[in-house]
């Protein structure tokens, strides 16, 4: 896996993203200047709890938020070479699907019950390439194969598929045109572990065959010790840190992720007492204007409370993390 | 030390169209210590949550026999019911459709009362404020309704609710599966600082394994409605004897990059608990399957308090 | 102790309402319906009876502001009057609809079991005869006039209260909050007081808002075969019906009572519509 870290320049480059949500009574503030890379090949976790803005990032870089109420303020959002905020909407429909593709939570949504998995598939690979609809069909049953599912279902309907089975067709569907780019929102939350390993395993093996970037939001450590190289841990609309996996999992130097951890019973090691993080996430619609996470934090001073913590680059590259204390501990320590 | 639950060959078939029964709970014993905490795991749809609700009366048993505090309770009349509700009782899933959205904060964790009766509305109302602080629930809150908190609030609303009769015994239905990992801690230590203040004793239903290994004494794991194995805590995840356990246990992934695991593959889903044929029921997924395993299987002690149902570690 | 908070709900659902244009126009509209109908006699100019054969199809003036019919009635007159008999056709069939609708379907939706298949199965062959051929059949054998009107479309429309009703338990009756209320023992009559009825009332308020209207275009359809208000009452559906004779020569005359018809039925839909959106908080967002 190590391979592909330095593989290349950043094909995927989000920079200072905004997005907030416009109702009748507020503006939620779902994303603050996220800046965000991603190398080709590469699998970057996305880490957070509900509502911190993980799902946002991710459907702003397909330009599927749902406007309104949802408005892009400002950042630029550069995949290969193009911003795909710039783009006109044609140029962004022929992106979707074929060069970018997206993995939902729950599987039902994103099939259409009346139409069969077959004919689903083949049609996403009709969409983007010029090909007769028999040869679409060929691919579409390899692609099940691929995913695991005998080609003779390719007449099924969604509802003939158990919820794993529903999930890899959907995955299917998003490899069909052999994706550079795979956002996956939380796509073992609605599985059993029995599945949600083989779904993963799946997952990880077609990534090494097609060579496809990986964008994975979750909320489970687990699956991203498994699964991603780098790690970037969203708190209240920002990135707090963000590193390798081996940062984030041995050297975490954020509170919060701090707190992440502290939060889940493992099985390996005997816990009497988790350590939980106190409180909640501030209201989106009512930012402190200090670091978010200052009322919150068991180490919160003076400087938290009255001024907002700028990233600070720890000493092994890429590891960033948005907390005075690091700048103090990384001061010293070089 | 005593038991507070004693649950022998206990059964739940529903019937579903054309005359076929749908085997929930199939069979299933177990005795829970006073103070202490029975882990229920497996995965969707093999039972444990209609085994929780059976043995509450909330759906009644198909058969077997369910003993509290020595009492068979397995047939209840109308008093024992009373004696039922008082002293067992649930926290569910989902804190958003377990409350109902008419009611207040204060309503909803004074209703118990109010239904028992017997004390003055005054009192009732200081107990709900009492309870609400003992669950960490501002009392800025009293007077909100469940749509204007957040998912942990709820959840510690329901669980206000549960304690306002001060039952003995308590079914955690996955009680913080639908939370965030920080709340979920935050709940998790909740119930463990109840169980340790009212010496509580715990039936807590969830597929999450780390969770389960946290705050259970002992674990049961269920297949298909049947118990597949049951084993003090970290026996279990040490000696790991039934294929499925350990498949389970293979299957979770950990958050630590440096742990590498070999994972038990698994064949298929999960199948149906309809009409199931009389041999192992995890034989069409297991590896390790061979034609005795189409016999009945029964759970036997490998050791003093590790059972098993699987002939291949029994003898 | 929880009267404030109530309170502050119901102020809530008019926040929510208030934003809505159409909603409050419809509200409007219907105000300003109910303060004719309770003042006619105060603000019409004329009796709905009194005849002026010299003033026969006079066309709008001072003394008539739209007109007279053929007897010499002054239209407006009679279109006041008739919103009067309207409404009261639509609000008499819609409490009917409702009590029959309401006990029927609670009970159904509730205990169900092979007493809701029977009810249900009943509806089922009740609501595959066109409504309003039912309503037809069942006044002319209860005889012509408004209150028999009443009884008909209120008859009529009640198995569509019960469906919705018995839907709306059936649902509340197997969510976990009902559970929850079983597991701390509360028995039958506790469930339905404190915890299905509170639940499944907002939609029923809104279906009837809704159904006032059409049971008004129900009651003026009967009118105007005949069935409904007889003359010399004056009832939007029978004024139609007359006027339709003079429609060549006099077409204003079908207009009056048509255009308020439908301006009433579209207030009662436009306020019902945003009291749904305002009713239900997880609608919002």
């Amino acid at each position: 896996m190590e391979k592909t870290a330095q593989a290349g320049e950043a094909f995927l480059d989000i920079k200072d993203l905004v997005v907030e949500y416009h109702t009748d009574d507020a503006v939620i503030h779902a994303v603050n200047g996220v800046n965000l890379k991603l190398a080709k090949g590469e699998t970057l976790g996305l880490v957070g709890e509900t509502g911190a803005g993980k799902t946002s990032i991710a459907r702003s870089i397909l330009r599927i938020l749902p406007d309104p109420p949802a408005k892009i303020m400002k950042g630029e959002i550069w995949f290969n070479g193009e911003n795909i905020l710039k783009l006109p909407e044609k140029k962004v429909r022929s992106i979707r699907g074929d060069k970018i593709s997206m993995i939902f939570q729950d599987p039902m949504t994103a099939l259409n019950p009346i139409e069969t998995v077959g004919s689903q598939i083949s049609e996403a690979i009709r969409l983007h390439n010029s090909i007769s609809r028999a040869d679409a069909n060929k691919q579409a049953v390899q692609m099940l194969e691929t995913v695991g599912i005998p080609g003779k279902r390719f007449t099924n309907y969604p509802l003939e598929f158990s919820g794993g089975m529903k999930q890899r067709v959907v995955i299917a569907m998003a490899l069909a045109c052999k994706p550079e780019l795979l956002l996956a929102d939380e796509p073992t939350t609605a599985l059993d572990v029995t599945i949600q390993a083989q779904v993963l395993e799946m997952m990880r093996d077609l990534q090494k065959d097609f060579g496809a970037s990986v964008i994975l939001i979750t909320h489970d450590l687990g699956i991203v010790a498994e699964m991603c190289e780098k790690v970037a841990i969203i708190y209240a609309g920002e990135v707090v840190e963000y590193g390798t996996a081996e940062d984030i999992f041995d050297h975490r130097a954020h509170p919060y992720t701090e707190g992440l951890f502290g939060s889940i019973p493992t099985i390996h090691t005997k816990t009497k007492r988790l350590n939980p993080i106190r409180g909640m996430m501030p209201d989106p619609a009512n930012l402190p204007s200090c670091c978010r996470f200052a009322g919150r934090c068991p180490y919160t001073t003076d400087e938290c409370t009255s001024s907002y913590p700028e990233m600070v680059e720890c000493k092994s590259q890429p590891h960033t993390v948005r907390c005075v204390r690091a700048r103090v501990k990384e001061g010293g320590s070089q | 030390m005593s038991d507070i639950l004693e649950v022998q060959e206990l059964k739940k078939y529903f019937r579903v169209d054309g005359g076929s029964q749908l085997h929930a709970v199939d069979g299933v014993s177990f005795k829970i210590e006073k103070g202490q905490t029975l882990g229920v795991v497996g995965e969707s749809g093999c039972g444990k949550s209609t085994l929780g609700r059976v043995i509450l009366h909330l759906i009644e048993p198909s058969g077997g026999q369910i003993f509290f505090e020595g009492k068979d309770i397995s047939n209840p009349n109308r008093s024992m019911i009373n004696y039922v509700r008082e002293n067992m009782q649930i926290i569910f899933q989902d804190p958003f459709s377990s409350l109902n959205p008419r009611m207040s904060v204060s309503e909803t964790i004074m209703e118990p009362m109010i239904i028992k009766g017997g004390i003055s509305r005054s009192d009732m109302y200081e107990k709900t404020l009492k309870l609400m602080d003992t669950v960490g629930l501002a009392q800025r809150f009293t007077n909100s309704y469940p749509h204007e908190l957040d998912g942990g609030r709820r959840q510690r609303i329901g669980i206000a609710r549960s304690l306002a009769l001060d039952p003995k015994f308590i079914v955690c239905d996955e009680p913080v599966s639908a939370l965030d990992v920080s709340i979920q801690a935050q709940i998790l230590n909740l119930l463990l600082d109840l169980q340790e203040e009212r010496n509580l004793s715990y039936i807590f239903i969830t597929h999450d394994l780390s969770v389960v290994k946290y705050i259970s004494n002992n674990i049961l794991v269920m297949y298909l409605g049947q118990m597949v194995e049951l084993a003090p805590s970290d026996e279990l995840f040490e000696n790991p004897a039934h294929p499925y356990t350990e498949a389970l246990l293979s299957a979770i992934p950990v958050a630590d990059i440096h742990v590498k695991h070999e994972r038990l593959q698994m064949k298929g889903e999960l199948t149906s608990p309809i009409d199931p044929k009389p041999g192992c029921r995890f034989m069409a997924r297991c590896p390790y399957a061979a034609e005795k395993c189409a016999e009945p299987q029964t759970l036997q002690n490998i050791s003093p308090d590790h059972q098993v149902s699987c002939w291949m570690k029994q003898s | 102790m929880s009267r404030g908070k109530k309170q502050l709900r119901i102020y809530e659902v008019w926040r929510q309402l208030r934003k809505n244009k159409f909603a409050m126009a419809g509200m409007v509209i219907i105000i300003l319906l109910a303060l004719v109908t309770i003042f006619a006699d105060q603000l019409a100019p004329y009796h709905f009876e009194t005849a002026d054969f010299s003033a026969s199809f006079a066309r709008p003036s001072a003394e008539h502001p739209l007109g007279c019919d053929k007897l010499g009635r002054d239209t407006l007159s009679r279109v006041i009057y008739g919103a009067r008999t309207s409404l009261q056709i639509g609000l008499g069939a819609t409490v009917i609809a409702t009590v029959v609708g309401v006990v029927l379907g609670a009970f159904c939706g509730y205990y169900g079991g092979w007493i809701d298949t029977i009810f249900m199965r009943f509806l089922d062959i009740f609501q595959s005869i066109p409504n309003l051929l039912f309503s037809i059949v069942l006044a002319a054998s209860l005889g012509v006039g408004v209150k028999n009107a009443i009884i008909a479309v209120g008859i009529t429309s009640a198995p569509l209260f019960a469906r919705m009703i018995r839907g709306s338990i059936m649902q509340i009756r197997g969510s976990e909050y009902i559970e929850a209320a079983r597991s701390i023992n509360a028995r039958d009559p506790r469930v339905i007081i404190k915890h299905i009825i509170p639940n499944a009332i907002s939609p029923v308020i809104v279906q009837i808002t809704m159904k006032i209207g059409s049971a008004i275009i129900y009651g003026a359809t009967l009118s105007f075969i005949g069935l409904g208000a007889q003359p010399p009452t004056a009832e939007w559906g029978a004024m139609i019906s007359e006027a339709r004779n003079y429609i060549r020569n006099y077409p204003a005359l079908i207009m009056y009572p048509g255009a308020a018809l439908m301006i009433c039925v579209l207030a009662f839909n436009l306020f019902g519509d945003g009291l749904r959106d305002a009713l239900d908080p997880r609608l919002k967002n």
